[in-house]
This record gives C-alpha cells, structure tokens and sequence, in this order.
C-alpha cells in the first residue's frame, strides 16, 4: 500500500511537470475596448488535449467581477409583430439580451471562439480602460486549471 | 398707334403674349400652390418627435435638429457586447470619406435607473464626439420606445452583486436632413453597410 502511494506520487512528480510543459488549453487573441464602467473581453480558446475542458470562470484585479456571459439575439419579422411598419417600412427588428452563463464548454480538439454577439467575459471595472491599458485575467478551466493573460485594449472598435 | 404697334399686333404676336401671360400666371401661382401642397399635401412620414435630456442635462428635441441627419440607436450603458460594437461601427462609419459630416448618433437608453446624464457622459465620449446621449425620466422615454416599437426588459438581477441585464429591441433608424425615417439598420451590421445606410442621407 505504502509502496503504491510511493509509486503514485512519482508518477505524479514525472508527470505533471510534463503536462504543464504542454499546456493543453490555450487562451489567445484576448482583446477589450475602452469601457467607463463595464468592460468585455474576448479570445479563443483552444483546447489542444483529447479530453473535453470547461471554462468555468474568470478573474481579473482590474474588476470587481468577472462574469461568464453570451449576448442572444432574437429575430422578429414585421409580419410577426402584427404587420408592424415604420415610414411605410415593414420592419423586422431583432431584440438583443445576454444572460450570465455558468461554464463554457472548450470541446477535446476544439475552439471556441468569445466573440462581438456570442460569449464574452464582463468585467466590473475598477476604474475606466483606455486604449492602450493591458488588463490580466486569469481564466479558470475544469481541467487545465489557471491560465493567466494580458489582454490588450485596443482602439474602440 | 404707330405702325410698329399695329405689326406687333397681328395674330402670331397675340399668341406669343398670350403664352407669356400664361407662363407669369404659373409661375406665381405656383408659389402659394407650393405651400398650400407643403401644408396639405401628403406628409412625408416624420420620425415620430420626442424630447429626452442630453449628456449635458440640456433638452435635446428630434424635430429641431431637422437639416442634420440624425442616427438613432437604443441600449444602456452597461451592456458591454452588443451596444459598444453597433456604436464602434457606428463610430467608424461617420469617421469615413463620404459619411455626412453633420450627422448626429443619439444613443438613448433603455436603462433610465443606471444612465445619468453623467454616465452617458462618460460613454458617448469614448466613440465619437459627435454621439449624444439621452436619457429622462421613464414617463418621458416610455413613449418614444413605443414609437420606435422598441421593446425592452430588465432581466433578473444577479443575486450576488445585484446588477441586471436590459434586453432590448436592436434596430438603427437612420433620420435624415427632412426629419423622416430613411431606412433602418440593425445591431449586427458591419461599419460598410451602416456607411452605405448614411449615405442615404444626402
């Protein structure tokens, strides 16, 4: 028994020096615009390990929090809305909502993509970003554990 | 009468005087015509008229920026995907080579509680300085959502740090010089296809 648990921990001391070697999830293309008071960021993320991961959460000391989002939009035809028109127009407006998601799912092999209208992170902000500013986020994944980034503000955009 | 008046007076030159005399009667009937189709004639459809308070506390009517084209766009401040990317593109479209240079972006909020006249402030400085902000009071906006047939709801507040979510309805109305509605956009459009919706404008 002794022996075993000997066994397992140098099995571990091999191994898990190996495995952050080649971090199987990656963030990259991590980007925010100037916000005065809640801010996105969007990335890609990959999952390069042949097991599916889930980004459960992040956190940044730029933000009081940091909340897993994704914007919906729903289409709504003029002819839905009881022939609804504006000008003469018919209108088929579109209604945008987001709600707060618990986890993105970063599939084996896979990408997944935060991105304008889909899933984004939302942050609290401490004090208005600028074009310029880097904000770290540390991203929380289920298996690949902490991965920390620099996310560059960009130019509004 | 000289004979020169006699010769003018022969039958060709009263049709020549006669089609003067017809073309002067047109030509200033036509300028009280011109008011009376102005007044009575079919209206063009205005965009219907509201008054809200700017990012400066100052009232900001729709109708008295008739002359200017005007953009108008309904989100809120905390929303942090979808209102900064339609006003980034927004942004960039007026900043383009044949973008009227005179148009005006009124970004109206759908979230009175939150967005003061200072924090829109705030906000419409980030994309362009020609972007206002408006907000008022809920007796004051409910009407103009109405006209516009934007539809809005605040979603349940998140337990923990109380903030909420507003959904809304997502499109652009493009106003022009005259004060009607020329087309409509949407949230999604990309910076080309809100350029080519401004250019309507001219």
């Amino acid at each position: 028994m002794n022996r075993f648990v000997c066994s397992l921990a140098l099995a571990a001391t091999i191994v898990a020096p190996a495995l952050g070697a080649a971090t199987p999830v990656s963030v990259t293309q991590a980007w925010s615009r100037p916000a005065a008071t809640t801010a996105v960021v969007y990335a890609t993320l990959h999952n390069a390990a042949s097991i599916d991961d889930r980004l459960l959460g992040a956190t940044s000391p730029a933000a009081t929090s940091v909340g897993l989002h994704q914007s919906y939009t729903t289409k709504m035809s003029g002819s839905s809305m009881g022939g609804m028109q504006m000008a003469g127009m018919p209108m088929n407006q579109s209604m945008v909502g987001m709600r707060a998601v618990s986890f993105i799912d970063v599939p084996a092999h896979g990408v997944v993509k935060l991105q304008p209208g889909g899933y984004h992170l939302m942050l609290d902000l401490r004090r208005a970003s600028r074009a310029g500013d880097t904000i770290l986020v540390r991203w929380h994944f289920a298996h690949a554990g902490w991965i920390a980034t620099k996310v560059a503000v960009g130019a509004m955009q | 009468m000289t004979a020169l008046a006699r010769l003018g007076a022969t039958s060709g030159g009263r049709r020549l005087g006669s089609m003067v005399l017809v073309a002067i009667l047109i030509a200033v009937a036509a300028i009280p015509l011109a008011a009376l189709w102005r007044a009575f004639g079919p209206h063009p459809p205005y965009a219907p008229d509201f008054t809200l308070t700017d990012q400066d506390g100052r009232p900001f009517t729709l109708s008295a920026q008739r002359g200017h084209p005007v953009v108008l766009f309904f989100g809120y401040t905390h929303c942090p995907d979808t209102c900064p990317t339609t006003l980034a593109h927004l942004a960039r479209a007026l900043r383009s080579p044949g973008a009227p240079q005179d148009a005006r972006v009124a970004f109206i909020t759908v979230d009175p509680e939150r967005d003061s006249p200072a924090v829109l402030k705030r906000y419409v400085a980030l994309f362009d300085p020609r972007f206002v902000g408006l907000t008022g009071s809920p007796a004051a906006l409910e009407p103009v959502y109405t006209a516009y047939h934007t539809w809005h709801e605040s979603l349940p507040a998140n337990k923990r740090t109380g903030d909420y979510e507003v959904a809304h309805g997502a499109t652009i109305y493009f106003i022009g010089r005259l004060g009607t509605v020329r087309t409509m956009g949407d949230w999604s459009d990309d910076t080309a296809t809100l350029l080519s919706d401004m250019e309507k404008f001219q």
